[in-house]
């Protein structure tokens, strides 16, 4: 059998590929020769002004953020103190918003003034979420960042009587909340007041932190925060009332884990 | 785009380069050009004697250029800087190669100690045969020449990225070599007050020597004996020719009549001319032969610098002084057309002349960082 011309073309192609190219380069470079008679110096100073101007700009930054936080502050705290100034001039519309609490027996006017002096630099403190603040705080369709529920104490024991009450128990609920603006604790309490009686307002001042606490006895309470109490192991239990209040600050601690 | 700086400060002027790279066929593109004239005497055989004229100058120089006065690199080059090539094991680090040469105590210098000296080295080549030794570039100059480079830098309110070896600066615009050559050949730059004849091998530096008097010496010796300006000198320098045979006396000095006058004026003139310059072209020569100490004589020559090379007759009387192919050359750049470079054109092509005024400005903007 003979070989093609074609055939031996293939081969001489193959046999050319497997074969490696020697390239005479004809580039010409720059002489590589150069010196330093500083010894590194300038990069060396660039390097430690590079490392200053970053460490300056780390630090002006940190200036930045504690400048802009004071200023927040100072500007929440002003603003704070306009709005409790605009309650002390109490408009009719903020009478007429806190009525509840006239007909409930307590002094709207003494309640924003006890606010006003005690709030006029609030802010928020740690917010120990628990079932049953989100739950009050869902219930109660309120939200947003102004406002935390702190603690909350739950009481079986208050007042109840005869069956009627058993079926459908009052509830003493302590609630302590924190709060930036004396409207969303008013807003808070108005709520909540609508669920029952709202008694013994406190409000304390620790630094910048204001906190208001009061007592909510809720005669009619809704089924769904009853419900909620139950899933929680907390039930209206005649035997409980030599148990004492119960506590709920630490899910934990009440094996209620979130 | 920001490119390298190089500033060389001459005899003359200072002037300062901007490069903003190298095209395909190894020129480096000039952005920026700065020059400013120095008085006479502030800077002498690369001795800066007038720090504060200087960095007026330089100041001058990088506001005209409009480029950064942080970062540049500036040359050194003083009759008193060396440069030898020394075998040091691989694994020595820059610093560690400068402690090396102080412990060994062999002065680098020819007329001053190593306590006196500034050291800068550069990876040259490794063994092929031990890869654990290398050839080192070793560069040494009297600490009192870059300290007045640095003196200079600060009252000027600069601050340089690295000072460089001028000579070394030179070499990198002037050649362009193929990797693998061994080629040897001189770059001999005339300036005004010194010449530096730098010999390489392929792509390294042999020998560096740089020696006192240049081109200012022949006009010296032109006003002198014509009783003119050194301005006038100056110019009437270029409008002759260095005659083909070696210097002669005139004759007939004051005794001649008018007309002979004007004849004995021209054989001062010659005599003068012809007479200085055979000084330069031996001390270039003894230079070129020197290197010799290192190996071969170079193959080929290249003039440069504007302290005579332009001479008409100079280069072809080096060239029979030497016995060496001597050529002028201007160096591997182009200067980008601009409204700013505008100046440096003639016909439309950057003018050779101040290519090669700032061939040394230019290798310095080509610096890198030594290995």
């Amino acid at each position: 059998m003979s070989t093609t011309a074609t055939e031996l073309d293939e081969s001489a192609r193959e046999v050319n590929k497997k074969t490696p190219k020697v390239v005479v380069s004809n580039r010409r470079d720059i002489p590589t020769a150069c010196f330093d008679f500083t010894g590194g110096a300038y990069s060396k100073s660039r390097r430690a002004r590079l490392i200053s101007f970053m460490l300056l700009c780390v630090a002006l930054l940190v200036l930045a953020f504690v400048a802009y936080l004071a200023v927040s502050k100072f500007s929440n705290a002003s603003s704070n103190n306009s709005r409790a100034e605009k309650l002390e001039n109490t408009s009719d519309t903020m009478i007429a918003e806190y009525a509840t609490f006239s007909s409930e027996g307590t002094n709207a006017m003494d309640l924003v003034n006890k606010y006003n002096s005690a709030t006029s630099s609030l802010t928020a403190v740690a917010y120990k979420q628990t079932d049953i603040h989100k739950f009050l705080v869902d219930t109660l369709a309120f939200s947003g960042p102004e406002l935390k529920v702190t603690s909350l104490e739950y009481n079986p024991l208050k007042p109840y009587t005869g069956d009627e009450v058993a079926e459908k128990p009052s509830v003493e609920v302590k609630i302590t909340v924190t709060a930036t603006s004396i409207g969303a604790i008013l807003e808070f309490m108005t709520r909540i007041s609508s669920l029952g009686t709202l008694t013994n307002i406190t409000s304390t001042r620790s630094g910048l932190t204001s906190i208001v606490s009061g007592e909510l006895l809720m005669n009619n309470p809704p089924a769904s925060l009853v419900d909620k109490l139950s899933e929680m192991g907390i039930r209206y239990d005649k035997s409980a009332q030599a148990q004492g209040p119960v506590v709920i600050d630490d899910p934990g601690a009440e094996g209620t884990a979130p | 785009m920001r490119g390298t700086v190089g500033v060389d400060i001459g005899a003359t002027a200072v002037r300062v380069v901007e490069v903003t790279g190298v095209d395909q066929s190894g020129y480096a593109l000039v952005s920026a050009i700065g020059l400013a004239p120095l008085p006479l005497n502030a800077v002498v055989a690369g001795k800066i004697r007038s720090p504060r004229d200087a960095s007026i100058a330089l100041a001058k120089a990088i506001r005209m250029a409009g480029v950064s006065k942080r970062g540049f690199i500036i040359g050194v080059s003083t009759p008193t800087t060396s440069f030898e090539n020394r075998v040091l094991p691989t694994s020595l680090s820059s610093s560690e190669r400068e402690t090396h040469l102080r412990t060994l105590g062999k002065p680098l210098g020819s007329n001053y100690g190593l306590d006196e000296s500034v050291i800068a080295t550069y990876l040259a080549r490794t063994d092929q045969g031990d890869t654990t030794l290398s050839t080192i570039g070793v560069s040494s100059a009297l600490d009192d020449d870059v300290a007045a480079v640095q003196a200079v830098c600060d009252l000027a309110k600069c601050s340089p990225r690295a000072i460089d070896l001028s000579a070394a600066a030179t070499m990198r615009a002037m050649t362009r070599v193929n990797v693998s050559s061994m080629e040897i050949g001189s770059i001999v730059d005339v300036g005004a007050s010194k010449v530096t004849v730098t010999t390489r091998q392929g792509m390294h530096l042999r020998t560096v020597r740089t020696t006192a008097g240049g081109g200012d010496d022949i006009t010296k010796a032109i006003a002198a004996s014509l009783n003119i300006s050194f301005k006038e000198a100056e110019d009437l320098k270029y409008t002759q020719k260095l005659s083909a045979n070696f210097s002669r006396i005139a004759q007939r000095g004051a005794y001649a009549t008018q007309e002979e006058t004007i004849n004995t004026e021209e054989a001062l003139l010659a005599d003068a001319l012809n007479s200085s310059a055979d000084l330069l072209i031996d001390s270039i020569a003894q230079s070129i032969e020197s290197s010799s100490s290192a190996g071969p004589l170079p193959q080929g020559v290249t003039l440069c610098g504007l302290g005579a090379c332009l001479l008409r007759g100079f280069k072809d009387r080096l060239q029979r002084r030497t016995g060496i192919p001597v050529t002028i050359v201007k160096p591997w750049a182009e200067i980008e057309k601009s409204k700013r470079n505008a100046e440096y054109f003639r016909q439309g092509r950057p003018d050779p002349a101040v290519l090669i005024s700032l061939a040394t400005a230019t290798g310095l903007a080509l610096w890198k960082e030594p290995l």
